[in-house]
């Protein structure tokens, strides 16, 4: 538990905070609120740690946990360099957030003071609740469901090839394992990461990687309510619920899959895509080509849905044929370089991706 | 319609799976197409996108895969809930009121329309009262000693526990190495692909699944069950080799250690107990007669009339069988449920076969047993009636075998083949 805690924090929130305070700074303009750039950041720790160990390992295979791990923290060492001065204005901005809270609540009258704590309070105790029964129990449920086994069958084979060469090569020659799927292995590589760091400990755990599911289902939860909040709280409060009902959204909370995990880039990607036509800032324009890149790396439907958002946005960006063409080809170039890279190696010289549809690979 | 509703447009009408107020979001689209000149060029863009993304996700039947469409759902729900707030936000606080109250009550609604389903995942998961996993057998499957490294299994379950839980081969029943064992046309010819081509050498089943009829009767017929999970899991394991018939010819008929097993001498007349056998305090004259129309083995059988009596031979040469493991097969006919069966008695431990179900067909009994190597006797009771007071219950016995070592019927079914079924 200890080990997962650590792991968690560090990828989830401390990697996620670093990369935070470099879209700060790439917010040159003051174009978004850093709030909302946190809470979009949140979801990018794990995933952009993903990509640097799909990098590293398809460029670098069969090396020693230790050189993953130095690889990928001297990344974060950069950009945490990069975003140095940037830390600071979160803090600032988080102290500013609660004072400004503590000014509402106390010009509120006292009949609405007692109504702000109760329903505060009712959703701490919800969400204490919740996660209080998620971690005693439902974390510690072996890892069962047939898509979140097979990623995770995936993600151990990277671990002990310490090389991507077996995502092109199916059946597995040590086990026969067979994976049906073509999509870019960046949920496997979850499991990768947390076995790469638990080699140090001596652990063989899966705690994190089963814990995606829900950071990311309460990720897009908290979307919803920052959305939704801005508008009315009490909109937001049935958001929340009227999501819940969904018997398929609640199922991502509390089992092990990568449902929300996709849905979460996909999502941001359409925000930026908004933002990028109406803004035209640099950060929305780097942000759409992130997110979609991500979606793209998450599943074979995100690489296909963010085509759209490239096309949408060269049609409906108001501008010059110049202009929309140089930024639909810089988004482009960003949805490749940040996850549809793996669908082009697949293309040429994988499965055929849903283009060729090989049986045998030239990988292979 | 239904098509429409269930397929087509199941994002908005599956209300178990994503709610009841998605359907909101057909009216708020024809709506935001029928204003679209005064629409924004960032909103027209997603709507752009999202009318692409729901073609392309019925296009890749995401309708049968409701998993796709959720992709959508976050997004449309929060869609319905800004549109329309646009929409009500100029109203009076009553409207604003109103329209709260109906959806709360659509969202309560649902949870209480399927609140068996959400019980039931809150229970698995949640609170994990009950322990669906086969911690036991994948225990087994990494650790028991006969599986060694080269064992390669065939995995027929949707939940993939075996590759990420297991240490072993395992070739996934829809692997498109199977593609040659569904060609298969018979049972033969397949096991001949299952056990030499792909070597497979045990059989991993959820009973959910559903494997080809010739799979299942391989299964039936020429595997060996290891373990049976309570929830439903089972581990076979192909026979090695079909038994040598001539082999198994001399080891049942020949070398069996009971005598006149096929009941075929008499010679104290067909009215007394045949050769070799004798009956205890219960068995009188008479109750022992020959049989030569209800007959299973050779020209006669035994037919026995009575209540609570033991029909056995007392194997003579004990010190041979003292610490060894037998096996009696015993072929019995009866009308009469739950009263007959075999027992094996060594002095000190008692081993019984299944009783005869009673449905007036010939059935193969067998029990297996171990001699206790401090045995005063090793007694046969080919068949034990139980005291129920009818003492004109009708039993008719014939072709008890005992041999050494554990076997089970099948391969006596295997010699019965050979010769015809008669035997």
């Amino acid at each position: 538990m200890i080990l997962f805690s650590l792991q968690f924090i560090l990828t989830n929130i401390i990697f996620s905070i670093i990369i935070c305070t470099v879209l700060i700074r790439l917010d040159k303009e003051k174009m978004h609120s850093n709030l909302e750039l946190l809470l979009y950041s949140l979801g990018l720790g794990p995933v952009f740690t993903s990509l640097l160990l799909y990098y590293l390992l398809l460029f670098f295979p069969h090396h020693s946990n230790l050189f993953y791990i130095l690889g990928i923290f001297i990344i974060y060492l950069i950009l945490s360099f990069l975003g140095r001065k940037y830390f600071s204005d979160l803090l600032i901005d988080g102290n500013k957030k609660i004072k400004k809270i503590k000014n509402i609540f106390n010009n509120l009258s006292p009949s609405h003071q007692t109504k702000s704590i109760i329903i505060t309070s009712f959703l701490i105790l919800f969400l204490v609740s919740f996660l209080f029964l998620y971690i005693t129990n439902t974390l510690q449920t072996p890892l069962d469901g047939t898509d979140a086994l097979r990623y995770g069958t995936l993600g151990k084979i990277f671990f002990t090839e310490k090389s991507l060469e077996y995502r092109w090569i199916r059946p597995y020659p040590k086990t026969c394992f067979y994976m049906p799927y073509n999509h870019a292995p960046s949920f496997s590589l979850l499991l990768t990461w947390e076995k790469t760091m638990g080699s140090f400990f001596n652990a063989d755990k899966d705690l994190y990687y089963k814990s995606l599911s829900t950071y990311y289902a309460l990720l897009i939860l908290s979307i919803l309510i920052f959305w939704l909040s801005k508008k009315n709280k009490y909109l937001a409060l049935l958001g929340v619920f009227a999501l819940l009902s969904g018997f398929y959204f609640f199922e991502t909370l509390i089992t092990q899959h990568l449902d929300s995990y996709r849905i979460f880039f996909l999502i941001i990607s359409w925000i930026f895509l908004a933002y990028s036509i109406e803004k035209k800032d640099f950060l929305s324009f780097l942000l759409l080509g992130i997110f979609s890149g991500f979606a793209a790396f998450a599943h074979t439907i995100g690489a296909v849905l963010v085509v759209f958002n490239c096309l949408a946005l060269f049609i409906f960006l108001k501008g010059n044929l110049k202009y929309k063409l140089k930024k639909t080809t810089s988004v482009t170039l960003l949805v490749i370089a940040f996850g549809w890279l793996h669908y082009i190696l697949d293309i040429f010289w994988g499965y055929g991706w849903i283009i060729f549809k090989r049986e045998t690979t030239w990988w292979g | 319609m239904e098509l429409w509703l269930e397929n087509y447009l199941s994002l908005f009408f599956d209300f178990k799976h994503f709610g009841n107020l998605n359907w909101i979001a057909i009216p708020l689209l024809i709506y935001f197409l029928v204003s679209i000149k005064k629409r924004k060029r960032w909103e027209i863009a997603i709507a752009f996108v999202f009318i692409f993304s729901c073609l392309f996700l019925s296009s890749k039947k995401g309708q049968s895969n409701p998993r796709y469409l959720l992709t959508l759902y976050p997004f449309v729900l929060s869609t319905i809930f800004l549109l329309g707030w646009e929409y009500i936000k100029n109203r009076s606080h009553r409207f604003h009121l109103g329209i709260f109250i109906i959806c709360t009550i659509a969202i309560l609604f649902n949870f209480y329309h399927f609140r068996e389903t959400y019980k039931f995942y809150w229970r698995y998961k949640v609170i994990a009262v009950d322990d669906y996993f086969p911690h036991d057998l994948l225990k087994i499957i990494n650790n028991i000693g006969d599986l060694n490294s080269d064992s390669t299994f065939l995995v027929c379950s949707q939940r993939s526990l075996f590759h990420y839980y297991t240490n072993k081969k395992g070739i996934d029943y829809r692997d498109p190495r199977m593609r040659i064992f569904k060609r298969q046309k018979n049972k033969e010819t397949a096991l001949d692909v299952l056990k030499n081509e792909l070597e497979i050498d045990y059989i991993y089943l959820h009973w959910e699944y559903k494997p080809n009829s010739i799979l299942l009767d391989i299964i039936s017929n020429d595997c060996d069950l290891v373990y049976q999970d309570k929830n439903g899991f089972y581990l076979y394991r192909i026979r090695e080799k079909e038994p040598d018939k001539k082999e198994l010819e001399r080891l049942f008929v020949n070398d069996s250690l009971l005598y006149n097993g096929s009941f075929e001498n008499w010679v104290y007349g067909p009215s007394k107990k045949p050769d070799f056998f004798e009956g205890g305090d219960n068995v009188f004259e008479g109750m022992v007669v020959r049989e030569e129309k209800e007959v299973k083995v050779g020209r006669y059988s035994a037919k026995i009339t009575g209540d609570n009596f033991n029909f056995s031979q007392n194997l003579s040469n004990l010190e041979d069988y003292k610490g060894k493991p037998l096996t009696c097969f015993v072929w019995v006919k009866t009308d009469v449920a739950d009263k007959y069966r075999i027992q094996i008695y060594d002095g000190f431990d008692s081993s019984f076969s299944k009783r005869h179900p009673g449905e007036g067909d010939w059935k193969l009994l067998q029990v297996n047993c171990k001699i206790n190597p401090l045995a005063t006797s090793v007694i046969i009771r080919v068949i034990q009636a139980e005291k129920t007071g009818k003492v004109n219950d009708v039993v008719y016995v014939d072709g008890a075998l005992l041999v050494e070592g554990e076997w089970n019927t099948f391969y006596l079914y295997a010699l019965s083949k050979k010769k015809g079924g008669n035997n």
